[in-house]
């Protein structure tokens, strides 16, 4: 370890500081939690700011096991911005709890830290320990609200799940390390390239994919989805559904392109199988829901789906167009989602005792609360995929480059998929603009602070991308491909 | 070398078997971490075949084993909130989750 | 050195087979054994003759799980240090320094649970 091997994972050390500091700070603090969220706001945008600052640097620490360069960059800053904006949708939804606590965000950070080794990791050690760090603050994060039978069951249910695919993906590891005698990615890539690809190599792919595919919750490993987002608290639930997931991918495309390269066509197959199926679980199941809240829960499944589609059509390809819309993609359906998940706690911070989530609840809310009906607007048609919002260049970029990559059975399919959800996402709009209300609602005070700073900060980002996307892709097209610092 | 493969290609079956067939919360732990030792397992196997000098994959199955203590402690907790709210800790009974 | 790959598929040839053939053995073996005839006079206490007052099972005051994670914890942390205890000369002040840090951290782990009354037993 030298000076130099610190800077390399500097932005996870200045999270990791002020974690420890909300720790230390949290017994001392009275009802008033300012000072716990001052720190960590500060330390994500420093962390965001230094991570970005780096950019064009690449170099390895720590024996290989950690590389900056862009990708790691890429991803460090959008996890600092997913992390900063859940963290000011979070004090007063906690406060309406009564549990605004410092450790709730503690937690968010070593989360969040666990996710930017996932993307900095060229080591099968230091993945699995960034992987583990992410989803063990995540469990604790999904019951953080211990008092209520919801949350508890969420976290149950997320631990459970997720303690299996950490085992299955424990074994795969094991067993890659075990063909290749090595950790090291590059090296398992060489190694595995001098054996060719044999059964038992793909049996190891196999339980690869199943084991991420259980973190990024593709069908047929996403039962555990709609009930964790459901039973845990909004902006969790919004954190969840773009943090761990965009790690998830980031971690997916360097396991498969650098480690297991040499199967190729196996994990190509297999992917695309999956990419059809989520998509199809994901949006059918979402016409079904009637509280908002489960279906954005399909929703990310589906969106799950199209990125499953992009992987598919990078194992087929010979150039790195698909893995470039899928950077592009996670970073337009970071904003979008988590401005959904922002507008769900804002509603539900006015009203803590009343508010379910259902549709019928959203009727009339135009008249209600006009800014929160046009922003949720602005985050459904986004997801839906209207022109001039963000997820339509996700898309865009994302189809275009499944179908060169010979596969445009598969992106005619996700259009399709695409036109399905179109249903129920603007049937969320029809309620809010077009429907009566059922019953009589008592004007709440507009919620303004770090809330609406969220939210203004999720609708600059969609329409942001979604007007000039240029810069984001010349960033998503540096950042994917030298993989070895 | 194959018979302590063998062994943790039973203790991998045996969990699944577990976390697939049982429904106490404290069994599908056990399930999980009897996997998890599968794994352990196999890498302080390969790395003795492999690099006896290096011990790479000793180093990896630390890693592993603090991972499951720590992964055993949060899901206990977890546990011991359930079982005071429903006074049992069979799964099958936590179903508020639903449409 | 034997061949990894056709060992591996051995394995998991026997990984499915035994995990199969184990469950239903299991299963048939104590569906077997099992005594079948059932006697509420069975399951009456013999040996003292008196009927139990209430369920053995009494539920532990919850800090005895919380200093009991606590411990799993911490006790855990050891094995980290032995094999560091075995490298110190090789890897000298660096991983002095290395693994202070490392204690760094538990500490403040230990103080967070000090202050927030975990070890206070009233």
């Amino acid at each position: 370890m030298t000076a130099m091997d610190l800077i390399v994972i500097l932005p996870e050390l200045i999270l990791v500081v002020a974690g420890c500091l909300a720790l230390v700070v949290e017994p001392y603090l009275k009802k008033d939690k300012t000072a716990a969220v001052t720190i960590v706001a500060t330390a994500l945008v420093a962390s965001g700011a230094v991570a970005f600052g780096l950019a064009g640097e690449t170099r390895a620490a720590f024996g290989n096991m950690v590389v900056l360069n862009d990708y790691a960059v890429f991803f460090k800053v959008l996890f600092a911005v997913a992390g900063v904006i859940t963290v000011l949708m979070s004090p007063r939804y906690l406060a309406a709890y009564d549990r605004h606590l410092g450790e709730y965000y503690a937690l968010l950070l070593f989360a969040i830290v666990g996710m930017d080794i996932m993307a900095a990791a060229r080591d099968l050690m230091a993945f699995y320990v960034g992987l583990e760090l992410m989803a063990v603050s995540s469990y604790l994060l999904a019951g953080f609200f211990r008092y209520h039978a919801r949350s508890n069951e969420a976290a149950l249910k997320y631990f459970l799940t997720g303690a299996f695919a950490s085992a299955i993906t424990l074994y795969g590891l094991s067993l890659v390390y075990g063909f290749a005698g090595a950790t090291n990615y590059q090296q398992i890539g060489q190694a595995l390239q001098a054996t060719g690809n044999t059964t038992a190599i793909a049996l190891a792919t196999a339980l690869v994919v199943v084991g991420t595919g259980f973190k990024v919750s593709m069908a047929p490993f996403h039962m555990w989805t709609p009930d964790v987002y459901q039973g845990a608290p909004t902006p969790v639930a919004g954190f969840f559904s773009v943090g761990p997931k965009a790690a998830g991918f980031s971690a997916i495309l360097m396991l498969f392109l650098t480690v297991l390269d040499v199967s190729r066509s196996t994990w190509s197959i297999l992917f695309i199988v999956l990419a059809v199926l989520t998509m199809a679980v994901g949006n059918l199941f979402a016409l079904a829901q009637k509280n908002i809240k489960r279906m954005l829960a399909y929703s990310s499944i589906a969106h799950v789906g199209y990125l499953a589609a992009g992987l598919g059509a990078l194992g087929r390809a010979d150039d790195d167009l698909a893995g470039q819309a899928i950077l592009l993609y996670l970073a337009a359906y970071t904003f979008m989602n988590l401005g959904a998940f922002a507008i769900l706690a804002c509603l539900k911070t006015q009203d803590p005792a009343g508010h379910g989530y259902t549709l019928a609840e959203f009727a009339g809310l135009a008249r209600r609360a006009p800014w929160a009906a046009v922003l949720m607007s602005l985050f459904m048609f986004s997801l839906t995929g209207i022109p001039g919002t963000a997820g339509f260049i996700g898309k865009f970029y994302l189809f275009n480059a499944v179908v060169r990559a010979d596969l445009a059975w598969l992106a005619v399919l996700a259009v399709i998929f695409s036109a399905v959800s179109a249903y129920y996402y603007l049937r969320v709009i029809m309620y809010m603009f077009f429907r009566e209300p059922e019953r009589e609602y008592v004007p709440r005070e507009a919620i303004g602070g770090p809330l609406a700073a969220a939210l203004a900060l999720c609708a600059a980002g969609v329409i942001f991308i979604g007007l000039l996307p240029g810069s984001l892709w010349d960033a998503a097209v540096s950042s994917f491909g030298n993989f070895f610092g | 070398m194959t018979p302590v493969l063998v062994l943790s290609a039973v203790l991998f079956a045996t969990g699944m078997f577990g976390v697939l067939t049982r429904r106490n919360a404290i069994t599908l732990l056990v399930s999980v971490e009897i996997m998890m030792n599968a794994g352990n397992l196999n890498l302080v196997a390969f790395s003795r075949l492999y690099q006896p000098e290096l011990m790479t994959g000793q180093v990896f199955a630390i890693m592993g084993i603090g991972i499951a203590a720590s992964e055993a402690a949060v899901g206990l907790a977890l546990i011991l909130t359930i079982y005071r709210r429903y006074g049992s800790t069979d799964v099958d009974r936590v179903r508020l989750l639903r449409e | 050195m034997i061949n990894p790959t056709v060992d591996l598929v051995i394995q998991f040839g026997l990984m499915f087979a035994i995990g199969a053939v184990l469950a239903l053995a299991l299963m048939a073996v104590s569906h077997r054994l099992a005594p079948t005839s059932r006697n509420p006079n069975k399951g009456q206490p013999y040996e003292c003759g008196v009927l139990p007052q209430e369920d053995s099972r009494l539920p532990f005051n919850v800090h005895f799980y919380l200093v009991a994670v606590l411990f799993v914890l911490f006790d855990l942390e050891a094995v980290f240090m032995y094999p560091w205890a075995l490298a110190l000369r090789s890897i000298g002040l660096l991983g002095l320094v290395e693994m202070l840090i490392f204690i760094f951290i538990l500490l403040v782990g230990y103080f967070y649970a000090w202050k927030k009354g975990v070890l206070e037993w009233e």
